[in-house]
């Protein structure tokens, strides 16, 4: 059967990320990956110093302890010395992942370490804490990652299993941003049938900054004057909504792996300014994971990071097939 | 773990995870532990919006002079050791709960907000609050303030 061609070029639009396997051929893919592997835990090394040093202000009082499952054993003790057992088995084991990332076994116990500390963070107060979720899931998965000092010649089938898990790292960073987006989508459509105000209208991000100002006696940069100049914050707030909701598309652009990371740490930085929230534990793993995206070709064009954008790239084909058709009449 | 076992398990646990994610969204607390869906700033708050809040009207035993809303109460009355908004979350969901007449729910958000005053006892009250959302940011100013319970942290609770 012959395949029509404009199903074929759509299909190339959405998913034309090459085979693992043709990355696994080259060193410098593998190579990359193995040494942002490596970095992940020496960013976690140096976290989990800093850490130590703030003492215990990241958590809250002992009265207001209430263990999640995972730090039941806490019970036994006081949350005082939870705290102290805790911030030192954290640090224990990112030091141990960063000495012997290429073995499983610290793998595992650098998971555990930010497992027990996301525990412990949640444990205090009403909620669950955020900010560890995307580490959560980058060191649940990275212990999948194959032993790569197992041998000295790594083998194409080893490569090509390591940069997979490495994918999928990558994966669960922009997942976390796309279930966001996709949140505030369905949100969206859940208030326009609803006939109320929506994400997509020009106030929203002006509302949404009145609302957090108000409700937590707080103070930002330039909230007032986007709540004065609601026009302003609407490309922002759709902009993000875009940025958000496209990332997990964007895993098979490696062309656009570093643009969309940069947009993502910048829209954190506007969150900031606008709404004074700081939340930025997603940024390091953002810059470590994507700038120097292993996926990446070197010397990609413009013209390619154009076409691979979602919506704007499909609209640029139409525009540039139209173009063309009229040419050749 | 073989090349395509990892691939469909790592597959199927962003399906899942995604589908758990939206479910427990759909949920009081809007999350369970190890399952957060991103779900943040999903409503755009209307022009008119109602919003509940806590008013302390006895605290440590005495009565006050001028009972104090929340969050004007959070640098007197509460721990702050834990951030305002995740407050303001817990009393978002104690106000509708009770506004919605599902007071059974209540119980573990009544119990933390409690465990959060730093003397007891307390009595305060849940209050719907009705505002014009930029005039609120503005000035302070509500349209219209409606207690719709009244607790005593000695109450044996609810």
């Amino acid at each position: 059967m012959k395949s029509n061609p404009y199903i074929k070029k759509f299909t190339a639009y959405i998913y034309d990320f090459p085979s693992l396997e043709s990355f696994a051929k080259e060193e410098r893919p593998f190579e990359k990956a193995k040494n942002i592997v490596r970095y992940l835990y020496y960013f976690l090394a140096l976290k989990s110093t800093t850490m130590l040093f703030a003492g215990d202000t990241y958590f809250g009082t002992s009265e207001n302890f209430s263990p999640v499952w995972s730090t039941l054993w806490v019970n036994l003790l006081s949350p005082a010395d939870a705290i102290t057992i805790i911030q030192f088995f954290f640090l224990a084991s990112a030091f141990i992942g960063s000495f012997f990332y290429w073995n499983r076994i610290a793998r595992i116990i650098a998971f555990l370490g930010v497992f027990e500390l996301h525990a412990l963070l949640s444990s205090f107060g009403i909620e669950v804490d955020h900010a560890w979720y995307p580490w959560l899931f980058v060191t649940f998965f990275l212990i999948f990652l194959p032993d790569t000092r197992a041998q000295t010649r790594h083998s194409l089938e080893g490569r090509k299993f390591f940069l997979l898990v490495f994918l999928a790292v990558q994966a669960s960073v922009f997942f976390t941003y796309s279930m966001s987006g996709f949140g505030k989508i369905y949100g969206a459509i859940n208030q326009i049938i609803g006939g109320g105000m929506h994400a997509f209208a020009p106030e929203a991000l002006a509302l949404h900054v009145a609302h957090w100002l108000a409700s937590t006696h707080s103070v930002s940069l330039l909230g007032p004057f986007i709540i004065d100049h609601p026009w302003f914050g609407w490309p922002l707030f759709v902009g993000t909504i875009y940025l958000q909701f496209f990332a997990l598309w964007i895993l098979f652009k490696p062309s656009l792996h570093k643009l969309w990371a940069a947009g993502l740490v910048f829209s954190h930085i506007g969150i900031y300014v606008i709404m004074g929230l700081t939340y930025l534990s997603s940024a390091p793993l953002l810059i470590l994971l994507f700038f120097d995206s292993p996926f990446h070709k070197p010397g990609t064009s413009w013209r390619k990071i154009l076409l691979d954008l979602p919506i704007f790239g499909s609209l640029l084909r139409l525009f540039m097939d139209f173009r063309l058709s009229k040419m050749k009449k | 773990m073989p090349y395509n076992a990892l691939k469909i398990f790592l597959l199927s646990f962003f399906i899942v995870y995604f589908f758990a994610g939206f479910y427990v969204s759909k949920t009081i607390r809007g999350e369970k532990y190890l399952i957060f869906p991103a779900f943040l700033f999903t409503q755009v708050p209307p022009q008119i919006g109602t919003e509940y809040t806590v008013r302390i009207l006895e605290y440590g035993g005495k009565e006050l002079d001028h009972p104090i809303l929340f969050p004007d109460a959070y640098k007197l009355y509460f721990d702050n050791s834990i951030a305002l908004p995740h407050y303001n979350s817990v009393i978002r969901r104690i106000g509708m709960n009770i506004w919605q007449g599902q007071s059974g729910e209540i119980g573990q958000y009544i119990e933390a907000l409690e465990r959060s005053f730093l003397s007891k006892p307390v009595v305060y009250e849940i209050v719907r609050v009705k505002f014009d959302t930029i005039e609120y940011w503005r000035t302070g100013k509500t349209i219209e303030e409606k207690s719709i319970a009244t607790f005593n942290t000695e109450d044996a609770g609810l």
